[in-house]
């Protein structure tokens, strides 16, 4: 229906802040799922944060690193590192899943000659590279 | 025939030249085990309120029009049984999102703009003489694009993404689909003519997958595949396009 928005006085409803909790009047529990993928980022970029703040410790010498280290080994900061654990998990899990909405049978981006690749395959790939990845950087931090 | 039942139905209603917010209308209703949402507001603007007003035509799943919040979902009413909702009570809303006319009937200026804007329709760098034939295809290119054909722009999808609710500018699940749908057809020449949109800002970047679209789509189109393919296609045409830029761009 076409209106002339001059003469016609149209209703907007408004939205909630809270709309991944309760959008007008109902919980949805995919909306809550997408605002908490969302988070997830703050939680890796705190991460990096104390990362890039060890790094910086190193210039100012072995024992100011080894305290901020042995600090690290506190009660709150586990915590917080298994909080940022658990959300990378999720975010990395959700986000490689996305590889499959590419490669929908019969018709995705990913081809061999005619045949589009089954997106199993190619979402198999995309964990199994991450699975790869994370075992070489847990080595080196491990033995290096 | 199965005995009838009692189910109430609360309507959202707003009309404009007597209040300036939505009110709500409870109606008690009895119906049959085989009636859909939109036989009961039918017996309603029928039988017990005349001046309910909504937006329906086939009643099949097909035209698109009846699409509204039922129970806080967008759903086509012509295809939500009421036995599925019984004995709770069954709350009926214009879909979200759009600005509401009157009672149950949206306003569709913005998505029919938007839709316009993405060019639907085969577009051909040159026509060919009608004597030369048709633009032949084969069964698989026809595969390609056929899924993002169905779309009946019910707006269902648009109803249910919060970054559209958010960010009307978005051009928004559906529009997409069809843009995609015509640039994945092998007929088609126009796929330079909707990037500037569709992979704008605007467009497919403003999408931060919540999924929500494919869910409620009640013809399985699945947009949000729609936007990571054309999301991965243009970031892989870009890249091509700067290590190759002697190549095509298309």
């Amino acid at each position: 229906m076409m209106l002339d928005s001059e003469t016609t006085k149209t209703y907007t409803r408004p939205i909630s802040k809270a709309w991944w909790l309760r959008d007008r009047g109902y919980f949805n529990r995919r909306y809550f799922m997408f605002l908490l993928r969302e988070l997830t980022s703050v939680f890796v970029a705190l991460y990096v944060v104390l990362f890039i703040y060890e790094l910086f410790l190193l210039t100012k010498g072995q024992e100011a690193h080894a305290a901020f280290q042995e600090s690290l080994r506190s009660g709150p900061f586990i915590v917080f590192f298994l909080i940022a654990l658990l959300f990378a998990l999720y975010h990395s899990w959700t986000w490689l899943g996305l590889t499959t909405k590419m490669q929908a049978a019969g018709r995705g981006l990913v081809k061999i000659g005619t045949k589009t690749l089954p997106p199993i395959f190619v979402a198999l790939g995309s964990y199994g590279a991450w699975l790869v990845a994370t075992c070489v950087i847990a080595y080196l931090f491990l033995t290096l | 025939m199965s005995d009838l039942r009692t189910i109430k139905i609360t309507v959202l209603r707003y009309r404009p030249e007597e209040e300036d917010e939505p009110t709500e209308q409870t109606y008690e209703v009895e119906f049959r085990d085989d009636w859909v949402v939109l036989d009961a507001l039918n017996h309603i603007k029928d039988h017990i309120d005349g001046t309910l007003s909504f937006r329906w035509s086939c009643r099949m799943g097909v035209c698109g029009s009846c699409g509204m919040m039922v129970n806080g979902e967008p759903k086509l009413t012509c295809a939500a049984m009421l036995r599925d909702y019984y004995p709770n009570e069954v709350r009926v809303e214009p879909l979200v999102n759009f600005p509401i006319v009157r009672d149950l009937v949206t306003d569709m200026t913005d998505f029919m703009d938007k839709l316009k804007a993405v060019k639907p329709w085969i577009i051909r760098e040159e026509e060919k003489p009608v004597s030369e034939g048709e633009y032949l295809q084969t069964p698989d290119q026809l595969k390609d694009y056929k899924q993002f054909s169905q779309c009946i722009n019910c707006m269902l999808c648009y109803a249910a993404c919060p970054v559209y609710g958010l960010e009307h500018d978005f051009v928004g699940p559906a529009a997409i689909a069809l843009g995609h749908r015509y640039n994945l057809d092998s007929r088609d020449e126009g796929n330079q003519q909707r990037q500037h949109i569709i992979a704008s800002k605007e467009g497919i970047w403003e999408c931060t997958y919540v999924g929500e679209c494919s869910v409620v789509c009640p013809k399985h189109v699945d947009p949000a595949e729609a936007i990571q393919q054309t999301k991965v296609a243009t970031t892989t045409n870009r890249l091509k396009s700067l290590v190759m830029p002697w190549g095509n761009k298309k």
